[in-house]
Protein backbone atom coordinates (compact mmCIF):
# COMPACT_ATOMS: atom_id res chain seq x y z
CA UNK A 1 0.00 0.00 0.00
CA UNK A 2 1.08 3.68 -0.54
CA UNK A 3 0.90 6.59 1.78
CA UNK A 4 -1.20 8.24 -0.57
CA UNK A 5 -3.35 5.35 -0.63
CA UNK A 6 -3.28 5.50 3.46
CA UNK A 7 -3.91 8.25 3.60
CA UNK A 8 -6.90 8.82 0.89
CA UNK A 9 -8.73 5.99 1.51
CA UNK A 10 -9.19 6.93 5.68
CA UNK A 11 -6.94 3.72 6.49
CA UNK A 12 -6.26 4.58 9.98
CA UNK A 13 -9.80 5.10 10.31
CA UNK A 14 -10.86 1.92 8.68
CA UNK A 15 -8.38 0.04 10.63
CA UNK A 16 -9.66 1.78 13.65
CA UNK A 17 -12.68 0.45 13.32
CA UNK A 18 -12.16 -3.10 12.22
CA UNK A 19 -13.51 -2.49 8.82
CA UNK A 20 -10.10 -4.18 7.15
CA UNK A 21 -10.50 -7.49 5.50
CA UNK A 22 -6.95 -9.58 6.56
CA UNK A 23 -5.37 -8.86 3.51
CA UNK A 24 -6.24 -5.40 3.56
CA UNK A 25 -5.06 -5.09 7.47
CA UNK A 26 -2.54 -6.76 6.60
CA UNK A 27 -1.44 -4.17 3.57
CA UNK A 28 -1.69 -1.25 5.75
CA UNK A 29 0.30 -2.51 8.65
CA UNK A 30 3.29 -3.76 5.96
CA UNK A 31 2.86 0.22 5.34
CA UNK A 32 3.11 1.39 8.70
CA UNK A 33 5.73 -0.28 10.09
CA UNK A 34 7.77 1.28 7.27
CA UNK A 35 5.98 4.48 7.37
CA UNK A 36 6.25 6.30 10.80
CA UNK A 37 3.92 9.12 9.93
CA UNK A 38 1.45 6.90 9.54
CA UNK A 39 2.49 5.48 13.13
CA UNK A 40 2.21 8.38 14.55
CA UNK A 41 -1.69 9.11 13.26
CA UNK A 42 -2.63 5.59 14.25
CA UNK A 43 -0.99 5.86 17.72
CA UNK A 44 -3.19 9.25 18.45
CA UNK A 45 -6.35 7.30 16.82
CA UNK A 46 -5.70 4.27 19.19
CA UNK A 47 -5.05 6.26 22.10
CA UNK A 48 -8.72 8.65 21.19
CA UNK A 49 -10.38 5.06 20.87
CA UNK A 50 -8.92 3.78 24.56
CA UNK A 51 -10.23 7.11 26.10
CA UNK A 52 -13.11 7.02 24.01
CA UNK A 53 -13.97 3.78 25.56
CA UNK A 54 -13.46 4.85 29.23
CA UNK A 55 -15.17 7.91 29.55
CA UNK A 56 -18.06 6.27 27.42
CA UNK A 57 -18.67 3.25 29.51
CA UNK A 58 -21.45 5.09 31.17
CA UNK A 59 -23.36 6.39 28.51
CA UNK A 60 -22.94 3.37 26.63
CA UNK A 61 -23.90 0.96 29.12
CA UNK A 62 -27.63 1.98 27.52
CA UNK A 63 -26.95 0.04 24.71
CA UNK A 64 -28.16 -3.77 25.09
CA UNK A 65 -25.84 -6.46 23.09
CA UNK A 66 -28.17 -8.80 20.98
CA UNK A 67 -26.96 -12.08 19.46
CA UNK A 68 -23.58 -12.35 17.46
CA UNK A 69 -22.69 -8.36 17.98
CA UNK A 70 -26.25 -6.76 16.77
CA UNK A 71 -27.07 -4.03 19.07
CA UNK A 72 -30.50 -3.26 20.93
CA UNK A 73 -30.94 0.54 20.97
CA UNK A 74 -32.82 2.20 23.92
CA UNK A 75 -36.01 3.33 23.90
CA UNK A 76 -34.33 6.94 24.84
CA UNK A 77 -31.73 6.68 22.29
CA UNK A 78 -31.34 10.28 20.95
CA UNK A 79 -32.09 9.35 17.63
CA UNK B 1 27.43 3.86 12.32
CA UNK B 2 25.25 6.46 13.57
CA UNK B 3 21.67 6.47 12.47
CA UNK B 4 20.59 9.44 11.34
CA UNK B 5 16.74 10.14 11.84
CA UNK B 6 14.43 13.29 12.35
CA UNK B 7 16.30 17.05 11.37
CA UNK B 8 15.83 17.18 8.01
CA UNK B 9 15.17 13.44 6.44
CA UNK B 10 11.80 12.20 6.15
CA UNK B 11 11.78 9.38 8.78
CA UNK B 12 8.97 7.79 6.85
CA UNK B 13 11.21 7.02 4.53
CA UNK B 14 14.35 5.44 6.71
CA UNK B 15 16.15 2.79 4.72
CA UNK B 16 17.15 -0.37 6.42
CA UNK B 17 20.57 -1.74 5.27
CA UNK B 18 23.28 -4.49 6.38
CA UNK B 19 25.20 -2.03 7.95
CA UNK B 20 21.67 -1.60 10.21
CA UNK B 21 21.36 -4.80 10.30
CA UNK B 22 25.40 -5.79 11.47
CA UNK B 23 24.59 -2.64 14.18
CA UNK B 24 21.76 -4.91 15.71
CA UNK B 25 24.07 -8.02 15.76
CA UNK B 26 26.97 -6.45 17.39
CA UNK B 27 24.44 -4.82 19.87
CA UNK B 28 25.45 -1.09 18.78
CA UNK B 29 23.75 0.28 21.45
CA UNK B 30 22.59 3.47 19.07
CA UNK B 31 21.09 1.17 16.76
CA UNK B 32 19.96 -0.94 19.34
CA UNK B 33 17.85 2.30 20.61
CA UNK B 34 16.46 3.54 17.54
CA UNK B 35 15.22 -0.26 16.33
CA UNK B 36 12.92 0.16 19.66
CA UNK B 37 11.75 3.05 19.49
CA UNK B 38 11.21 2.82 15.66
CA UNK B 39 9.16 -0.41 16.23
CA UNK B 40 7.55 -0.43 19.57
CA UNK B 41 4.81 1.50 18.65
CA UNK B 42 3.58 -0.37 15.50
CA UNK B 43 3.85 -3.61 16.61
CA UNK B 44 2.24 -2.51 19.34
CA UNK B 45 -0.67 -1.28 17.12
CA UNK B 46 -0.77 -4.24 15.36
CA UNK B 47 -1.06 -6.46 18.67
CA UNK B 48 -3.49 -4.34 20.10
CA UNK B 49 -6.33 -4.63 17.48
CA UNK B 50 -5.40 -8.51 17.38
CA UNK B 51 -5.30 -9.36 20.67
CA UNK B 52 -7.60 -6.45 22.25
CA UNK B 53 -6.11 -6.48 25.53
CA UNK B 54 -3.53 -3.56 26.56
CA UNK B 55 -1.88 -5.90 28.95
CA UNK B 56 -1.26 -8.16 26.41
CA UNK B 57 -0.30 -6.12 23.81
CA UNK B 58 2.56 -4.98 25.92
CA UNK B 59 4.05 -8.10 26.25
CA UNK B 60 3.40 -8.90 22.57
CA UNK B 61 5.59 -5.86 22.00
CA UNK B 62 8.45 -7.26 24.04
CA UNK B 63 8.49 -10.46 22.82
CA UNK B 64 8.64 -9.98 18.89
CA UNK B 65 11.56 -7.02 19.67
CA UNK B 66 13.59 -10.01 21.43
CA UNK B 67 12.96 -12.12 18.80
CA UNK B 68 14.01 -10.33 16.22
CA UNK B 69 17.25 -9.20 18.37
CA UNK B 70 17.80 -12.93 18.99
CA UNK B 71 17.41 -13.50 15.44
CA UNK B 72 20.57 -11.48 14.10
CA UNK B 73 22.33 -11.67 16.96
CA UNK B 74 22.27 -15.67 16.01
CA UNK B 75 24.34 -14.60 12.85
CA UNK B 76 21.18 -14.51 11.12
CA UNK B 77 20.48 -11.87 8.30
CA UNK B 78 17.80 -10.91 5.56
CA UNK B 79 18.56 -10.78 2.18
CA UNK B 80 16.65 -7.63 1.72
CA UNK B 81 17.50 -5.25 4.60
CA UNK B 82 14.93 -2.63 3.24
CA UNK B 83 12.37 -5.70 4.28
CA UNK B 84 13.11 -5.24 7.57
CA UNK B 85 9.79 -3.69 8.50
CA UNK B 86 7.95 -6.39 6.93
CA UNK B 87 10.28 -8.88 8.38
CA UNK B 88 9.30 -7.83 11.72
CA UNK B 89 5.57 -7.63 10.95
CA UNK B 90 5.60 -11.01 10.41
CA UNK B 91 6.83 -11.93 13.67
CA UNK B 92 4.55 -9.71 15.41
CA UNK B 93 1.99 -11.63 13.65
CA UNK B 94 3.36 -15.18 14.68
CA UNK B 95 3.47 -13.74 18.02
CA UNK B 96 0.22 -12.65 18.49
CA UNK B 97 -1.36 -15.88 17.08
CA UNK B 98 0.85 -18.13 19.66
CA UNK B 99 -0.62 -15.50 22.16
CA UNK B 100 -4.11 -16.09 21.15
CA UNK B 101 -3.95 -20.00 21.01
CA UNK B 102 -2.46 -19.78 24.16
CA UNK B 103 -5.42 -17.82 25.83
CA UNK B 104 -7.93 -19.87 24.53
CA UNK B 105 -6.34 -22.72 25.74
CA UNK B 106 -5.61 -21.82 28.92
CA UNK B 107 -8.02 -18.56 29.80
CA UNK B 108 -11.61 -18.80 29.46
CA UNK B 109 -12.34 -15.00 29.38
CA UNK B 110 -16.05 -13.77 29.67
CA UNK B 111 -17.62 -13.22 26.02
CA UNK B 112 -18.95 -9.29 27.42
CA UNK B 113 -15.69 -8.50 29.33
CA UNK B 114 -14.02 -5.07 28.67
CA UNK B 115 -10.93 -4.74 28.16
CA UNK B 116 -8.81 -4.06 31.55
CA UNK B 117 -7.44 -0.80 32.08
CA UNK B 118 -3.60 -0.66 31.76
CA UNK B 119 -2.22 0.63 34.64
CA UNK B 120 1.05 1.47 33.59
CA UNK B 121 0.21 3.57 30.27
CA UNK B 122 0.85 2.59 26.81
CA UNK B 123 4.38 2.91 25.94
CA UNK B 124 5.27 6.90 24.38
CA UNK B 125 1.57 7.85 24.94
CA UNK B 126 2.97 9.71 28.24
CA UNK B 127 -0.23 12.11 29.30
CA UNK B 128 -2.02 10.75 32.21
CA UNK B 129 -5.09 9.08 31.85
CA UNK B 130 -7.02 11.78 33.58
CA UNK B 131 -6.06 14.36 31.49
CA UNK B 132 -6.39 12.40 28.03
CA UNK B 133 -10.17 11.20 29.53
CA UNK B 134 -10.91 15.38 30.38
CA UNK B 135 -9.47 16.00 26.48
CA UNK B 136 -11.69 13.25 24.97
CA UNK B 137 -14.90 14.73 26.93
CA UNK B 138 -13.92 18.06 25.97
CA UNK B 139 -14.42 16.86 22.48
CA UNK B 140 -17.24 14.98 23.05
CA UNK B 141 -19.05 17.58 24.39
CA UNK B 142 -18.51 19.92 21.46
CA UNK B 143 -20.13 17.39 18.86
CA UNK B 144 -24.22 16.89 18.58
CA UNK B 145 -25.87 14.63 20.32
CA UNK B 146 -26.45 12.06 17.37
CA UNK B 147 -22.39 12.21 16.79
CA UNK B 148 -21.73 11.56 20.00
CA UNK B 149 -23.31 8.60 20.66
CA UNK B 150 -22.39 7.13 17.01
CA UNK B 151 -18.94 7.32 17.77
CA UNK B 152 -18.79 6.13 21.01
CA UNK B 153 -20.84 3.24 20.19
CA UNK B 154 -18.49 2.80 16.67
CA UNK B 155 -15.57 2.32 18.78
CA UNK B 156 -16.71 -0.64 20.53
CA UNK B 157 -15.22 -3.33 18.73
CA UNK B 158 -18.52 -5.98 19.26
CA UNK B 159 -20.69 -3.49 17.65
CA UNK B 160 -22.06 -4.38 13.77
CA UNK B 161 -20.78 -0.96 12.72
CA UNK B 162 -22.87 -1.78 9.66
CA UNK B 163 -25.96 -2.04 11.86
CA UNK B 164 -25.22 1.27 13.67
CA UNK B 165 -24.95 3.21 10.30
CA UNK B 166 -28.49 1.47 9.16
CA UNK B 167 -29.99 2.79 12.51
CA UNK B 168 -28.26 6.24 12.76
CA UNK B 169 -29.12 7.01 9.06
CA UNK B 170 -25.56 7.80 7.73
CA UNK B 171 -22.83 5.84 5.58
CA UNK B 172 -19.57 4.21 6.85
CA UNK B 173 -17.96 7.21 4.91
CA UNK B 174 -20.02 9.19 7.42
CA UNK B 175 -18.41 7.40 10.55
CA UNK B 176 -15.00 7.22 9.13
CA UNK B 177 -14.92 11.24 8.86
CA UNK B 178 -16.44 11.43 12.11
CA UNK B 179 -13.18 9.58 13.68
CA UNK B 180 -10.87 11.58 12.20
CA UNK B 181 -12.24 14.44 12.85
CA UNK B 182 -12.09 13.68 16.18
CA UNK B 183 -8.71 12.41 15.96
CA UNK B 184 -7.32 15.67 14.23
CA UNK B 185 -8.83 17.43 16.92
CA UNK B 186 -7.51 15.11 19.95
CA UNK B 187 -4.15 14.99 18.09
CA UNK B 188 -4.15 19.18 17.84
CA UNK B 189 -4.81 19.03 21.56
CA UNK B 190 -1.93 16.77 22.50
CA UNK B 191 0.45 18.33 20.91
CA UNK B 192 -0.92 21.59 22.54
CA UNK B 193 -0.36 19.68 25.94
CA UNK B 194 2.89 18.74 25.19
CA UNK B 195 4.34 21.80 24.02
CA UNK B 196 3.05 23.44 26.85
CA UNK B 197 4.51 20.95 29.36
CA UNK B 198 7.93 21.63 27.17
CA UNK B 199 7.92 25.32 27.82
CA UNK B 200 7.02 24.38 31.44
CA UNK B 201 9.72 22.75 32.36
CA UNK B 202 11.86 24.85 30.41
CA UNK B 203 10.72 27.71 31.83
CA UNK B 204 11.53 25.78 35.60
CA UNK B 205 15.31 24.79 34.22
Amino acid sequence: MEHSEAANGHAVERYLLGEMTGPEAEAFELHFFACTLCTEELASGALLVENLRAVGAAGIGRVRHGPRGSIRFPRHSVI
Amino acid sequence: MLVYIGAGIPVETFQFDQRYIAGIRNRDSEIESHFVAYFKMPVWLKARRQLRAPDMAEDAVQETLLRVLRYFRSGKSLELPARLPAFIQSICHNVTLEMLRAKSRYRQVPENKRDPVDPRGNLELQIRTDERKRMVREILAKLPDKDRELLQLAILEDVDKRELCQRFGVNREYLRVLLFRARQRFRAELVKREAKGRAKSGGAG
